[in-house]
């Protein structure tokens, strides 16, 4: 892989919130951020954040989508003479084939190198080097699962329950529980059909299903001389269907003896892998606070904010150092992890309708400011949520000193999050941060479905209100109307007497 | 307003839940229990408040249609319909006449594209069968059928988009 | 005086037995308003005055109770929102509602002194239909209503309220009048109802099936409006009555400007999308030009590609028309040309202005149109615009394509002022087809006949379609900034207030049927 001292420009393959921070990072090291526009959304409001735009070529109705067209975004970043590119979370940032195309055009691909994207990728890969690098891990396929019999028949040497799982990426799709053989057949037909929508590639692997355990990952960076530190833990257990919708660091399921096994083991596999630029590796926990490796995400996630929060530092400035050919700066006794931070991912979702996306128009938006808040937002009044992207449309991320601080500025801060036009999940994370299971700090993965009683948080008095405005308005309209003198003049009347 | 109706009642289309108001005619109107004055006031950001006491929601009007409201108030959905003692009478008179029929209207969730009908009209059905599978954000939802019935029409066909409450299949409920 | 007197006042006591518990109780069992109460919720508190409150039906014997005074209709005057109003409620509780002689005349009675005195008619019908036991008499009653709501048709605005049944001959009526409304689940109409159905053609259908409101709102478009309950329709009454005036001379009442409104609304640049393919919802930039957003919309639920509503532009009463182009990409067809076209005869009769937002690729094409005369009908919608002579103003949002850009109100035809905006696309047709007619040779000789396409569909929108070429040419007055829309139609209609057009004697145009 080829490292160039001077990363002048990046390009940003990426939209919406996550292109907006990658900009400002670079623009603060002087580089120059260069985002890309498609059709799609030409007046998003991450192309404002940009220096340079670069309109994405015309395309057919059925084409691959523009962030996972591999050949036209290097084309892009060659045509313009830029020296990197910055994949962002999902499309092609876990994609060895782009990485591969960036290097082979002697573009810099900021992430780690294909070889550790394509080990890292391969869950069976992963799992090995996991396994020489001593880190726990659970039952699973030795490789993808290509036929519905083999599926079956790993299915049953693992042991039910089982999960199917895309290979090629995470987010929840393509992911399928299957707790009886007779379930198999359709949850393995749409699992493949699901991931092969969503990533572009049909392949999936079974593991064994742990019920309701903890999610935990553990922020990893390292650079090109072999050094790699962590960052702490994140802990993701808010989940509905495999989607995280609420993150916070550090974790209340971990003390600092789990905490030390547990980021111990995570730098030993990425040391092991020989791991380069940011990554995260995710664990299980279960009930005995056991904990097993499951995956490995060589990007930047959409959490790590919360990671920011508590170490103060900038991980996306540290991705590109790295990926610039620098040497990690830090050493692990430099990370001190302070405070506590929470993340709310804001979808244009309805909690009271399963979560239904919501499209239209922010016709207003009023963001909350304050010490220890940060707000990555993707719209602003006037953009358009379209059924063509992701729904996260914002996170608020919020830093106290401790638990219960952060949890009571995060509510104030909800409150003062005001949109209009869409429906959002601000509800939810509210009935969340008042749910006394959360509270506790001690929940699962079950949590939202076990330990919720209502997904919205009414405030006090709330329909009563809701009430009264509904019938006040519908008694001003119907109120007899103030009237204005209207004089009809002479010339209308004349004519209006002689027409015919 | 008249007379006839110096009282309105917001009916909650969810719980089925009553607040009642009197009214003066005039526009004004009081609650039934709670005193405190309200107060409506828009921001310049386009924001529509309503407060009483200490308390201050931002609100805003999803829908309306007649008498019927769908309003966001804290970003949470309610549904009313302002009704007068004589309609909410008229509406629970009409419901136990419609009870009676045993058609079903399964409509969108969401708004997305048809990828697979897995029924035709005729096909007998029971609860939990999946009827369709409706394409939305890159996922893929089961429409299922809700009881035992038989297939009375589809309104789709694969590769349709369809909007949010899109009319999918009706089902003739059986017995 | 004495005796007199007492006399006086036990036949009013009489009176108010006939309108006893039980009356209000019987209506209210079947989910109704009972026709007194449907009356006076109408009109403003206190003003209503009933006329022939006692007038017991023909062949009734005096001395006896008669059960019947008022047979079966409530009739009189008052004021609606202050402005004076006839009405007549029928009542379903006397005698079935129907229509003996004395009933009709009552009627008969305020249309008259309507059409005297410029005032709106309201009829609130809720009647089993012509009394059997009259005949003729109640027949030629029907007749004597018919004539004067024909007579007053175009000089006094008279809206059809059905609250009820109306079948038969009773149906006419409606139909004559100006608005039918209809309320949800307790009303019908139909000229032959289920009985004769089932006997005649064996068919089997409800009378919610046959002339309900869901079928007179939708598929028939019948009702112009239909409403949830009684007290929704009487209030849905009044505020139509409100964007009318009380007749043909007068202009209908003006209300207070809505100051909220900024000079420039930015969303309107971004309502409509780049591709001319997708669809948009014309609602909302329909909700951002007129006065609070508030629009009244006339047959919402039938041939929904094209809007025909009532609003208030700067507190003056307009009629809107607008292709929706959400619902069958907004083509004219035969159900959306005359539901317009009788949108703008009743606009023309009442000095009301009429603005259009045009985004129409042209007529639904097909043998169904073909056959049911989509020739005549559409000529309908073209007499109508070309006929009125109130002000009419054009926008044209995006498409506006051969047959269909000459009949929506195009300059050529009468039109006062007609806007662009940038996104306008004007031309005898759309690019796919005329590139396909004049270009026949060159594609299929082409090597990439596909790239060619492309190239000369820009070329097209570049030299013909785009709206600078009209603007030249004089057809289109200016193209202007979608966000000064609102302003621009103000200053306008300002402009053209006392607008008015003398026509060479007639009897009458032959208006294509």
């Amino acid at each position: 892989m080829k490292t160039k001292d001077k990363i002048n420009s990046i390009l940003i393959a990426n939209r919406g919130e996550i292109a907006i921070r990658i900009a400002r990072t670079a623009q603060k090291m002087g580089i120059q951020a260069v985002g890309i526009r498609t059709q799609k959304e030409p007046n998003a409001h991450y192309l404002g954040q940009m220096d340079v735009i670069l309109d994405f070529p015309e395309r057919e109705k059925n084409q691959v989508p523009e962030f996972l067209d591999i050949e036209s975004l290097v084309l892009l970043a060659k045509r313009n003479q830029v020296d990197a590119i910055h994949p962002g979370y999902g499309y092609l940032s876990e994609n060895a084939d782009f990485a591969i195309r960036c290097t082979e055009e002697g573009i810099v691909f900021i992430g780690p190198s294909p070889r550790i994207i394509q080990n890292m990728g391969d869950k069976v890969v992963a799992k090995q080097i996991a396994g020489k690098a001593g880190v726990p891990m659970l039952g699973s396929s030795k490789g993808s699962v290509v036929t519905l019999d083999d599926a079956t028949v790993i299915a049953s040497q693992i042991g039910y329950p089982i999960i199917i799982k895309a290979s090629a990426g995470g987010g929840g799709r393509g992911m399928r529980i299957v707790r009886k053989e007779s379930d198999l057949k359709q949850m393995y037909l749409s699992a493949v059909s699901e991931a092969t929508l969503a990533f572009n590639n049909p392949s999936v692997f079974i593991e064994k299903y742990l019920e309701n355990p903890h999610h935990i990952e553990i922020q990893i960076v390292g650079d090109n001389f072999g050094n790699v530190i962590h960052l702490g833990e994140r802990e993701c257990s808010i989940q509905r269907k495999h989607q995280k919708l609420l993150e916070e660091a550090p974790s209340p399921a971990l003390d600092e003896e789990l905490r030390k096994k547990i980021t111990g083991a995570a730098v030993a596999l990425a040391k092991e892998a020989g791991y380069m630029s940011l990554g995260t590796v995710e664990f299980l926990l279960d009930k005995q606070k056991n904990f097993y490796f499951m995956e490995m995400n060589t990007r930047v996630q959409v959490e790590h904010p919360v990671t920011e929060m508590i170490t103060g530092l900038d991980l996306i400035e540290l991705q590109i150092r790295v990926a610039r050919g620098e040497k990690l700066s830090l050493k692990q006794s430099d990370i001190k992890l302070k405070g506590w931070a929470i993340e709310c991912r804001i979808n244009a979702e309805d909690p009271q309708s399963g979560f239904s996306p919501c499209l239209g128009v922010v016709k207003a938006l009023r963001i909350p400011k304050g010490n220890g808040i940060r707000i990555d937002s993707g719209v602003v009044a006037g953009s358009e949520v379209t059924p063509h992207f992701d729904s996260m449309i914002s996170k608020l991320i919020v830093h106290a000193d401790t638990r219960e601080e952060v949890i009571e500025k995060t509510l104030k801060a909800l409150s003062e999050f005001q949109i209009k036009g869409v429906k959002t999940t601000i509800p939810f994370d509210k009935a969340v941060l008042r749910n006394e299971v959360f509270r506790s700090g001690d929940f699962d993965t079950s949590f939202i479905e076990k330990d919720m009683d209502s997904l919205v948080y009414r405030e006090e008095k709330e329909e009563l209100l809701a009430a009264f405005f509904a019938a006040h308005h519908y008694a001003e309209q119907h109120q007899t109307p103030s009237l204005v003198d209207n004089d009809e003049d002479a010339w209308t009347i004349r004519n209006r007497l002689n027409f015919k | 307003m008249n007379s006839l109706n110096k009282e309105l009642i917001a009916l909650n289309k969810e719980s089925n839940a009553e607040q009642r108001f009197s009214t003066d005619g005039q526009g004004k109107i009081q609650h039934s229990v709670w005193d405190n004055d309200l107060h409506f006031e828009t921001d310049e950001d386009g924001f529509n408040f309503i407060s009483t006491g200490d308390l201050r929601y931002p609100v805003e009007i999803v829908s309306h249609h007649q008498n019927d409201y769908e309003l966001l108030m804290n970003g949470v959905s309610y549904n009313f319909s302002v009704e007068t003692p004589f309609s909410i009478r008229r509406k629970k008179l009409l419901a136990t006449q419609a009870s009676e029929s045993t058609s079903i209207r399964l409509k969108a969730p969401m708004p997305g594209k048809i990828l697979e009908v897995m029924v035709r009209t005729g096909d007998s059905v029971k609860a939990g069968d999946t009827l369709l599978i409706l394409e939305a954000m890159k996922m893929q939802n089961a429409i299922l059928a809700s009881t035992k019935g038989v297939i009375k029409k589809v309104h789709v066909k694969e590769g349709d988009t369809t909007s949010k409450s899109d009319l999918l299949i009706e089902l003739e409920k059986e017995a | 005086m004495k005796k007199s007197y007492e006399q006086f006042i036990a036949r009013q006591e009489l009176l108010k037995k006939q309108y006893d518990e039980a009356y209000y109780e019987k209506q209210h069992k079947r989910g109704k308003l009972t026709a007194r109460e449907r009356i006076l919720l109408l009109f403003d508190e206190g003003t209503f005055e009933e006329t022939d409150a006692y007038t017991p039906p023909a062949n009734a014997s005096f001395g006896k109770t008669v059960k019947a005074f008022g047979d079966g209709v409530v009739a009189g005057f008052g004021k609606v929102n202050g402005r004076l109003v006839y009405a007549f409620s029928q009542d379903f509780n006397v005698l079935g509602g129907s229509l003996g002689s004395q009933h009709a005349a009552k009627i008969v009675k305020i249309q008259d002194l309507a059409l005297k005195t410029g005032s709106p008619v309201v009829g609130l019908i809720d009647s089993g239909g012509a009394r059997i036991q009259e005949g003729i008499s109640s027949l030629n009653g029907y007749a004597d209503i018919f004539k004067r709501n024909v007579l007053s048709s175009g000089v006094i605005p008279q809206i059809s309220v059905i609250m009820g049944p109306a079948a038969g001959g009773a149906v006419y009526s409606p139909a004559l009048t100006d608005f039918i409304f209809m309320t949800a689940d307790t009303s019908y109409m139909f000229v032959t109802g289920p009985n004769v159905v089932k006997e005649v053609l064996n068919e089997t259908v409800t009378t919610e099936d046959l002339g309900g409101a869901s079928v007179h709102g939708t598929k028939s478009g019948v009702a112009d409006f239909v409403y949830n309950d009684d007290e929704n329709t009487i209030l849905g009454v009044k505020q139509l009555l409100s964007y009318l005036p009380s007749n043909n001379l007068e202009t209908a009442p003006v209300h207070q400007k809505d100051v909220s409104k900024e000079k420039t609304e930015d969303r309107l640049r971004y309502i409509v999308p780049e591709d001319p393919d997708k669809p948009y919802n014309v609602k909302e930039i329909i909700e951002l030009i007129v006065d609070n957003g508030k629009f009244l919309e006339v047959s919402e639920n039938h041939a929904m590609n094209i809007i025909t509503a009532f609003a208030r532009i700067d507190g003056h009463s307009v009629g809107i028309i607008a292709n929706q182009p959400k619902v069958m990409a907004g083509t004219l067809d035969i159900d959306s040309s005359v539901k317009a076209a009788r949108f703008i005869n009743i606009c023309n009769s009442f000095n009301i202005p009429i603005i259009t937002l045009e985004d129409v690729p042209g007529f639904l094409p097909g043998t169904d149109q073909e056959h049911d005369g989509i020739i005549r009908h559409g000529a309908k919608l073209l007499y109508a615009y070309t006929n009125a002579t109130v002000p009419k103003i054009t926008i044209i949002l995006r498409k506006a394509y051969g047959g269909a850009y000459i009949v929506m109100n195009s300059k050529g035809i009468g039109g006062d002022f007609s806007f662009a905006w940038p996104t306008a696309e004007i031309a005898v047709m759309g690019p796919d087809g005329a590139i396909a007619i004049l270009y026949r040779k060159e594609l299929t000789e082409a090597e990439d006949p596909a790239a060619l396409k492309k190239e000369l569909t820009q070329t097209y929108r570049d030299e013909v379609t785009n709206p600078y070429i009209a603007d030249e040419k004089g057809f289109i007055d200016e193209v202007i900034d979608p966000a000064l829309t609102r302003s621009k139609i103000i200053t306008c209609l300002d402009a053209l207030r006392r607008k008015t057009v003398l026509r060479i004697d007639r009897k009458q145009g032959n208006v294509p049927l």
